[in-house]
């Protein structure tokens, strides 16, 4: 013989086992009777979804990394600021690696000495002689 | 894929309308919520799909209350009709004599007014857990909250689901 509280435990599990299924019922009910109207809407919006899907599986799997950086901080909804302030801080780094005071001065001993003239011609280019000054402080560290 | 969401389109479309009280914003989000189960986990394996729809659906559900409830702020003085309800309420004739299908509509709008009268967890919840027959476990995870979390807002729900019904229609359970 089970003990009241037993009893009670089965008869509550029971209550609800009832009302779930009367609810669930319902429910189901309520989904078999929907209006044609939003039963279009819904398909539509199925369709949508697998448009996009479509449209996914034609672009090319190896999408670029940074696209792919902007897709993730785009959809990030609590940080809208990053990708303003990342570009802020890309264009303010690009800028003072390109002023003037970065490019490093010529070595003294590479124009002290004479040159050929077609050395003295690739020389007058800056970017080479750039290169050049480069190398030469990595070859003294 | 397809198959997958024609199996459970018109079941999500059901919980977002008790959720938003509103078809449009239950299509929306819909909508948002198969867009971003197909573009971002359409390579999951398939039994990882309907926990994965339901979590997102729930997010966007979530977030739409916290958009409401800001856009209630600001708008405060604007009077919304609350009682403004979906096409979906009303429902097609069967073959059934005058009586029994009035009985059935009114038994059916009950039991959807009821659930909206629930809070917006206890609501998903119950129908996460009854309805879709998911465990506390993958509700939990759904509802991202904790497991006893979800056995309180069941157990909230089934309390106040059983005295509205035996209130409204002398049903006793």
């Amino acid at each position: 013989m089970k003990s009241p509280s037993k009893q009670r435990n089965s008869q509550e599990m029971y209550d609800e086992d009832k009302l779930k299924q009367t609810v669930n019922e319902q429910l189901d009910n309520s989904i078999n009777r929907l209006e044609k109207n939003t039963l279009a809407d819904i398909v539509q919006a199925r369709s949508a979804a697998l448009s996009k899907l479509a449209e996914q599986a034609e672009q090319s799997p190896y999408m670029p990394l940074f696209s792919r950086v902007i897709d993730r901080l785009s959809s990030n909804q609590t940080a809208p600021w990053l990708i303003p302030s990342a570009a802020a801080l890309i264009i303010a780094i690009s800028v003072n690696y390109l002023s003037v005071e970065a490019i490093p001065e010529l070595p003294l001993a590479l124009m002290a000495g004479e040159l050929p003239t077609e050395d003295l011609a690739l020389l007058e280019d800056l970017e080479f002689l750039t290169w050049l000054a480069k190398n030469e402080m990595d070859a003294v560290l | 894929m397809e198959e997958f969401l024609v199996d459970i389109e018109k079941r999500a479309y059901r919980m977002a309308v008790l959720a938003t009280r509103s078809h449009a914003d239950a299509l929306d989000l819909l909508q948002d919520s198969m867009i971003k189960l197909v573009t971002k986990y359409h390579t999951k394996p398939n039994n990882e799909w309907k926990p994965l729809f339901y979590k997102i659906l729930q997010n966007r559900i979530r977030d739409w209350h916290r958009h409401q409830k800001v856009r209630n702020l600001v708008y405060f003085w604007k009077n919304d009709d609350a009682d403004e309800w979906l096409p979906s309420q009303t429902y097609e004739a069967v073959l059934d004599t005058p009586e029994q299908e009035l009985q059935k509509t009114q038994q059916q709008s009950a039991a959807l007014k009821q659930l909206e009268q629930l809070s917006t967890k206890q609501q998903q919840c119950f129908l996460l857990r009854s309805w879709e027959g998911l465990s506390v476990a993958e509700t939990a995870e759904i509802m991202s909250c904790s497991q006893g979390s979800v056995k309180t807002h069941y157990f909230r729900a089934v309390t106040k689901l059983r005295a509205m019904m035996e209130d409204d229609d002398e049903i006793t359970f």
